[in-house]
């Protein structure tokens, strides 16, 4: 009893419950060494952390894309030309091709964001309200497009209908539809696939949470369904809008499709202008520059268009006092409807792609479609040509470190954005991030070669241009952001308490985190890791623009085979990546589910 | 006005519901309530009382019977009036306040059935908020307003139209103590002006009793009993009934004697009994249960207590005491380890005391032990059981 009263903590508990045995004296010992390493760990994370982390945060992503930025107006500054101040890149740039690609993208992303807010609305309605079959593949399929990188999709389709490819297989080849491809109509259609996960999910929540008493309210004091729509539609005009604005910016940023697309088509669009001024030789900065300016102009004002109009209404009852939505009991036809419609867009958006891009991958050079023309004679030469081998594994490797990376810093910023305590350096974090979200990669990827390429690197001997390291940096600064909104809800719902709970029953701080918030995070966590992982090893602006000489990422390998014209290795080596893709997406989530404990793996009510 | 000829009467005969998914929610309904009057729906959560009055609604199809807002059918088996044709309001747990609109527009909303120019609505809507005091929130999205001025705005609603039926679905159950009883009053003065046909659903025996004109307890999809509150409060018709209305505990026993009235019998083992009433038959001997309600017990300190010992009472132990402002609530641990909570006294009597419960036999109501809460009546069953006399028995408090 004595030893219960005057040791604090669980140390004290254990010797009076057991005696002092080996064993016992052991355990005590290891607890308080871990206890020992937690307080020094965290007074050095105290002390240096946080410096450490904005050296991180500055070096990674602030200074590369600020001074790339800058550099448009103040050639000077950075030994470019004369001028400490000017306005002349912007006026030559205003006109030509690079405005007429700025105006294509505008116009593009407004009809991809449109399809795609369409869609998305379409199947969060079926999967969130309805009772209609098979809900949990179709979910399952909308996390496959949004894994699918937009240049894969492309191909996929590129495949189908290019001269060579399977329609001519089977002599259905249309050189109308090819030319509808290789235009305004290709560009929409594939990133308005591409947008509809990010629709989806901005829809999702809100058609979910809109309870069914507020349709109920007015069916019961008169109103019929016409009145239900007109009344609640404004109810969903953020959700509405939030899913036009982050299909529009993503596909005003997107560069897998214009990557493919563009090298054949006759449609210049403003990411696409970026890569040509910066592939020239030399290189045209200050273009470069100035149409990333106008992209973050156009992505920044959309983007707080946005954030105005949410702060000015927002809806709070929404998923507050309302009971949970009712599911929608459809009958036959309602549900042959919606299988229909849900089956053709999966199969537009995941189906043609796939299988195109298989079925090309198989078939044998100027063949017609048959089985018997049907090989792995692609996928052999993929690993008997000297490179694609190594891609794949620098790639793993590239994309297992950054998601590791990429988890943990993103980890402190959603923590450092839901502390109470936010403060000046946690407004500077958020308006950071927010700014990160309205950046293009392939922005942050110019930022990277021009920044990391200035002479005065070099002359203080920082010579990281043209390594490893600085495309390791930019696939880190490309993954915070989504890393960062993916953590910021759950660590949000994490109640303090849970903390205190822990470190007045006589945990320390480390310990408590661990014990009493980890496990809770674990989930959320592991799907960081993974969309990241995903995103990295199939991720193309940043490999195309930095990737070191002598080193090809998986990415680049797909789109330089695919620009030569060799359709059925391209294919080969994308279907290859997406199977390591997926496969290694399966694989982490099996050894979690065997390893972890079950408390570790609840999300909500559910177990995964 | 309404379609149905002012405030209409409600039957509903036979009604069952089951849902898509196979769930049993209700299992032939039956009852009537009169043009006007004020009927809650008492029960737990999952016996189907939320999905009762969706049915009444029109917000959910009935499987099996009928449902008639006077003489016109409203829902049957083949047959489904939309809610929006049924010429009610109603006034939700969650509110419903439409997010986007003012508590002015919300009100006003109710008034468009009635096709009156916009001026109209909106002096009309104005008026009705003036009335419940919420003049000064009228421009307040409902994200502005506190639980209670949202509910009295959700009030004013589902009032404003003066519709014939009005269905309350658990308005206070959001709402903390205070509140909960100011708007009752509310709803029970405001409905009452309206001269509405009043269905309003809940899970709280006081607030039932407080509103009511006629209460049903439903019990797993059944209706169990339909009664006036004095009725339901004295008579129940089943061990279910009479503990979802409140009881202090419940006690077993032997029955010992039986009479027509109530009168002195002797005690199983010369130790304690009690007297006390049932609505069924019961024999000699049979074992049973007391259910005792609260304000049937008195308590004493032991010593002091001038009842006679031998007779109509038990001894006990206080465990746990509680303040209420006008007195104390007692929890007593009688000898045999029963517990009877509730039990007041102006005195309070700290834990430990041994103390003496008498108790009104009036308060003590008996059901075999055998009667399980599965005990089910029809609506012929209760009619019938009106008519029979009360029959008191007398029982010895078996000491286990």
């Amino acid at each position: 009893m004595k030893a219960l009263v005057t040791s604090s903590g669980p140390q004290g508990i254990v010797e009076a419950a057991d005696g002092p045995n080996g064993h016992n004296r052991r355990v005590r010992s290891w607890r308080g060494l871990s206890e020992a390493f937690a307080a020094t760990f965290q007074t050095v994370t105290e002390r240096i952390g946080w410096p450490l982390f904005w050296v991180i945060l500055v070096l990674v992503l602030i200074l590369p894309s600020a001074a790339f930025l800058i550099l448009a107006v103040s050639p000077h500054l950075f030994g470019q030309g004369l001028a400490w101040f000017t306005l002349s890149s912007f006026s030559s740039a205003l006109s030509g091709v690079t405005l007429q690609g700025m105006r294509n993208s505008v116009v593009v992303g407004v009809i991809a964001a449109i399809f795609a807010t369409l869609v998305g609305s379409f199947l969060a309605f079926g999967l969130q309200r309805t009772n209609m079959k098979g809900k949990g593949l179709f979910s399952v399929a909308i996390w496959g497009i949004l894994l699918l990188p937009s240049y894969i999709i492309a191909v996929g389709w590129q495949v189908l209908l290019d001269r060579g490819g399977v329609l001519a297989s089977i002599n259905l080849f249309s050189p109308r539809l090819l030319n509808l491809f290789f235009g305004p109509a290709g560009y929409a259609l594939i990133l308005g696939i591409k947008g509809v996960p990010f629709a989806y999910f901005a829809m999702a929540g809100p058609i979910s949470s809109l309870g069914s008493s507020y349709e109920e309210a007015i069916r019961t004091h008169g109103g019929g369904r016409m009145e239900v729509l007109r009344t609640l539609g404004p109810v969903l005009m953020p959700a509405l809008f939030s899913a036009l604005v982050v299909v529009f910016a993503e596909s005003i940023a997107d560069f897998g499709t214009a990557a493919v697309i563009a090298p054949n088509a006759h449609f210049p669009v403003a990411t696409y202008n970026l890569y040509v001024a910066l592939s020239s030789y030399p290189a045209n900065f200050s273009e470069a520059a100035v149409i990333g300016w106008m992209l973050v102009t156009v992505v920044g004002i959309a983007l707080a268009v946005q954030h105005h109009s949410m702060k000015r209404r927002r809806f709070a009852t929404l998923g507050g006092k309302a009971a949970a939505a009712r599911i929608k009991y459809v009958g036959r036809w309602g549900q042959l409807v919606n299988l229909v419609g849900f089956l053709l867009f999966f199969a537009v958006a995941l189906g043609v792609p796939i299988l195109g891009a298989l079925s090309s991958s198989m078939l044998k050079p100027l063949s017609s479609m048959s089985m018997g023309h049907l090989s792995f004679f692609a996928y052999r030469g993929i690993f008997n040509v000297n490179g694609f081998g190594s891609s794949i594994v620098f790639s793993f490797k590239m994309a297992v470190l950054n998601a590791s990376l990429a988890v943990i810093l993103a980890a402190v910023i959603a923590r450092r954005l839901t502390s109470k305590k936010v403060g000046v350096i946690g407004k500077l974090l958020d308006v950071t991030v927010i700014a990160a979200i309205a950046l293009p990669g392939l922005v942050l990827a110019a930022g990277y070669i021009f920044v990391y390429n200035l002479p005065i690197l070099q002359s203080i001997g920082l010579h990281l241009y043209g390594t490893v390291t600085v495309l390791a940096m930019a696939y880190l600064a490309g993954a915070l952001p989504s890393s960062s909104r993916v953590l910021v809800g759950p660590m949000a719902q994490i109640q303090g308490s849970l903390l205190e709970a822990a470190r007045v029953n006589g945990s320390g701080a480390f310990h408590s985190w661990r014990k009493a918030v980890l496990p809770l995070l674990a989930p959320s966590l592991l799907w960081a890791w993974l969309l990241t992982f995903a995103g990295t090893f199939l991720e193309l602006p940043a490999s195309e623009l930095l990737a070191p000489p002598g080193v090809t990422p998986v990415s680049v390998a797909i789109v330089q085979i695919l620009n030569k014209s060799n359709l059925y290795q391209g294919t080969a080596l994308s279907i290859v990546a997406l199977l390591i893709d997926l496969g290694m997406i399966v694989l982490v989530m099996m050894i979690f589910r065997t390893l972890a404990p079950k408390g570790w793996r609840r999300v909500g009510g559910r177990v995964i | 006005m309404s379609d149905f000829g002012g405030a209409p009467s409600i039957k509903v005969d036979s009604v069952s519901k089951v849902y898509a998914g196979g769930k049993r929610a209700l299992t032939d309904v039956s009852f009537e309530v009169e043009a006007g009057s004020f009927m809650v729906l008492l029960g737990p959560s999952g016996s189907g009382k939320s999905t009762l009055i969706r049915c009444i609604a029109g917000l959910e199809r009935v499987s099996e019977g009928t449902i008639q807002f006077g003489s016109k059918t409203v829902s049957s088996k083949g047959l489904h009036l939309k809610s929006e044709e049924r010429e009610l309001s109603m006034v939700f747990q969650d509110y419903a306040l439409w997010p986007h609109m003012t508590a002015l527009d919300n009100v006003a909303f109710a008034l468009k059935r009635r096709a009156l120019p916009k001026s109209q609505r909106k002096t009309q809507a104005i008026s009705m908020l003036d009335r419940m005091g919420l003049m000064h929130l009228s421009d307040r999205y409902p994200q502005e307003l506190s639980g209670g001025e949202q509910q009295r705005v959700a009030l004013a609603r589902a009032l404003v139209a003066r519709p014939g039926l009005m269905l309350f679905d658990e308005p206070l159950s959001n709402l903390d103590a205070d509140l909960r009883e100011r708007l009752r009053v509310e709803i029970s003065t405001l409905t009452r002006e309206v001269g509405a046909t009043t269905l309003y659903i809940t899970h709280d025996q006081s607030e039932a009793f407080a509103l009511a004109d006629y209460v049903g307890v439903l019990d797993r999809g059944r209706l169990v009993q339909l009664d006036r509150p004095e009725v339901l409060y004295s008579k129940p018709k089943t061990p279910f009934v009479a503990r979802f209305t409140g009881l202090a505990g419940d006690l077993p026993a032997v029955v010992n004697s039986v009479e027509s009235s109530r009168s002195v019998v002797s005690a199983l083992d010369g130790s304690s009994w009690l007297s006390a009433h049932s609505n069924v038959p019961l024999k000699m001997g049979e074992k049973v249960r007391i259910l005792v309600r609260a304000a049937a017990v008195k308590m004493a300190p032991l010593l002091a207590s001038g009842v006679d010992r031998e007779r109509e009472t038990l001894s006990g132990t206080v465990s746990d005491v509680a303040f209420r402002g006008i007195g104390y609530e007692h929890v007593v641990q009688v000898s045999d380890g029963h517990v009877l909570s509730g039990i007041f006294s102006e005195r309070r009597h700290s834990r430990g005391t041994a103390v003496l419960l008498s108790f009104d036999p009036d308060g003590c109501i008996l059901f075999p032990e055998k009667s399980g809460d599965e005990s089910l009546i029809t609506l012929e069953d209760q009619d019938q059981s009106q008519l029979t006399d009360e029959t008191c028995f007398e029982a010895s408090q078996s000491i286990s």
